[in-house]
């Protein structure tokens, strides 16, 4: 017998061997066995995720099967999403993610989307290797809240400090928070680059997302 | 372009003006060095005169007016076709509005029409009367050979590729295979097999698209043994099928000329014999070797 172990480790192994089908199957069991569509993302879908990083940082993987990965994801994620209670969701945030250019490893950008999804906020990915004036473009015509940015190259971080700039020249700078992370900033380089807040993780770029609302707010 | 194999030989595409190309001295305004520019177009020429391997220019720009700049100067100096490449709808639309009032229907190719293309891009095409279009199988949600197939056709939910570019009134579909990391080269020569198998349309891909993210490659292995790459990438998708090469900067034609045109030339030799003739004298069989 299935027990809800097996199902949140089969979804992890969907994302892992990039099957959208099972991943879409399996979700839909994990909600029959009454399993909460929260923990069928953390324990399953992206704990999957997270091994698909390694591979790929490991070079075992590579960016179709980061594609591919995400394809399974996302399918189960749709099977999953009218689950994730409304309760959860008290913040209504809107957020504009992205990988800045030049940075085409959009693993963590994607995991952010969704613990952000699920925590309430309405979530615009404009994707990976995206110029500054792409999030840009995308706050003004969203009138978003907050800019989160991923950054995992080294020599991209000149990007983040254009799109600080970029905010500023299109007069938005006070309106928009800028919240960034990834494996190529540390608190410090967030705050030299001018970033409101830096997660060093998914779990903690939530939280300081809701605190960002919350203090935009007040 | 196009046929069976060994009819007609690839068509190699260099890219001009493209993001940091040092002849450009302003890519906003479109300012470069005309001397250099021409020099490198003749230069492709020659290659292709040489060794009987046809060409195109990949026109690059990031604005409007670099765009139409460009689009002037490069039908001033060749007689070739060329792809109008910008760096969005917006430029691309007014460079090929501009290309069509200036007569040069017969000789331009709109890059691209790709999976987020909008319903005012296909309609501003249909009435400009854009006759060749680079149609781009990129699939985001697979990307794997059969999902680029899966784009071109379409599904339940979404109309395919080459429905929208008919719906922009296209003529010519030239379909890219889309390179999306040195691996996946691979994936892509293969579904320029399948394409022309389902399809029938001419097919080919950017091998340099995954060759110039290569850091490795470039770093380790020296010049030479990076230059072997580039042109064995080429080789590559010629080998499975490929009618159209873009095969990156245009500085690079030296490179890739002679070994695209040795193997078309071999592919020539092999299906002569199987029958098929090769569409004219000018066929890099009778001019490479």
């Amino acid at each position: 017998m299935v027990d809800e172990k097996d199902i949140l480790r089969k979804l992890a192994e969907d994302v892992i061997l990039c099957n959208p089908e099972g991943a879409r199957e399996d979700a839909k069991r994990a909600i029959e066995l009454g399993i909460s569509a929260y923990e069928a993302i953390d324990e399953g879908l992206i704990k999957g995720m997270t091994v698909v990083g390694e591979k790929y940082e490991s070079k075992e993987y590579f960016v179709p099967d980061l594609m591919a990965a995400t394809a399974a994801l996302n399918a189960a994620f749709e099977v999953l999403k009218p689950y994730l209670k409304v309760e959860r969701a008290e913040v209504t945030g809107k957020v504009v993610i992205g990988c800045i250019k030049g940075n085409i490893q959009d693993i963590g950008k994607n995991i952010v989307a969704i613990m952000l999804t699920m925590t309430g906020f309405k979530v615009y990915d404009v994707g990976p290797d995206v110029p500054p004036v792409k999030f840009i473009d995308a706050a003004k015509e969203l009138n978003a809240d907050i800019i989160a940015v991923s950054v995992t190259m080294l020599e991209t971080i000149p990007y983040l400090r254009e799109l600080e700039n970029g905010l500023r020249k299109a007069g938005i700078r006070d309106n928009v928070k800028l919240l960034v992370g990834g494996k190529a900033l540390s608190e410090d380089v967030a705050k030299d680059v001018g970033a409101d807040a830096y997660g060093k993780d998914a779990r903690e770029a939530v939280e300081k997302a809701i605190m960002l609302l919350v203090n935009k707010k007040i | 372009m196009g046929g069976q194999p060994g009819e007609h030989p690839a068509v190699l595409i260099g890219s001009i003006f493209y993001s940091n190309h040092k002849i450009v001295k302003d890519p906003i305004r479109g300012e470069f060095s005309k001397g250099d520019a021409e020099n490198l177009i003749k230069h492709q020429e020659e290659m292709s005169d040489k060794t009987g391997s046809p060409s195109f220019l990949d026109v690059v720009g990031s604005t409007s007016e670099a765009l139409v700049k460009y689009v002037d100067f490069v039908a001033g100096i060749t007689d070739l076709p060329f792809l109008v490449d910008g760096s969005n709808a917006t430029v691309r639309i007014n460079a090929m509005k501009h290309a069509m009032e200036i007569g040069l229907q017969n000789r331009v190719v709109y890059n691209s029409i790709n999976w987020s293309i909008r319903h005012d891009e296909i309609d501003a095409l249909k009435e400009l009367r854009v006759k060749s279009a680079i149609v781009i199988a990129f699939n985001p949600k697979n990307p794997w050979p059969e999902g680029r197939i899966e784009v071109l056709r379409g599904t339940e939910e979404r109309k395919g590729l080459l429905k929208l570019a008919k719906d922009a009134g296209i003529k010519n579909t030239l379909v890219d295979t889309a390179v999306t990391d040195l691996v996946g080269l691979g994936l892509a020569s293969k579904a320029v097999y399948l394409v022309k198998n389902k399809f029938g349309v001419p097919a080919g891909c950017a091998p340099a698209n995954a060759i110039t993210t290569w850091n490795r490659g470039k770093g380790e292995f020296g010049r030479h043994g990076y230059d072997v790459c580039i042109a064995s990438s080429c080789s590559m998708v010629q080998m499975a099928g490929a009618n159209l090469i873009m095969y990156g900067p245009i500085e690079w034609a030296g490179l890739v000329f002679p070994p695209c045109a040795m193997i078309d030339g071999l592919i020539a030799y092999t299906a002569r014999k199987l029958g098929t003739k090769t569409a004219s004298k000018d066929h890099p069989l009778y001019k490479i070797f």
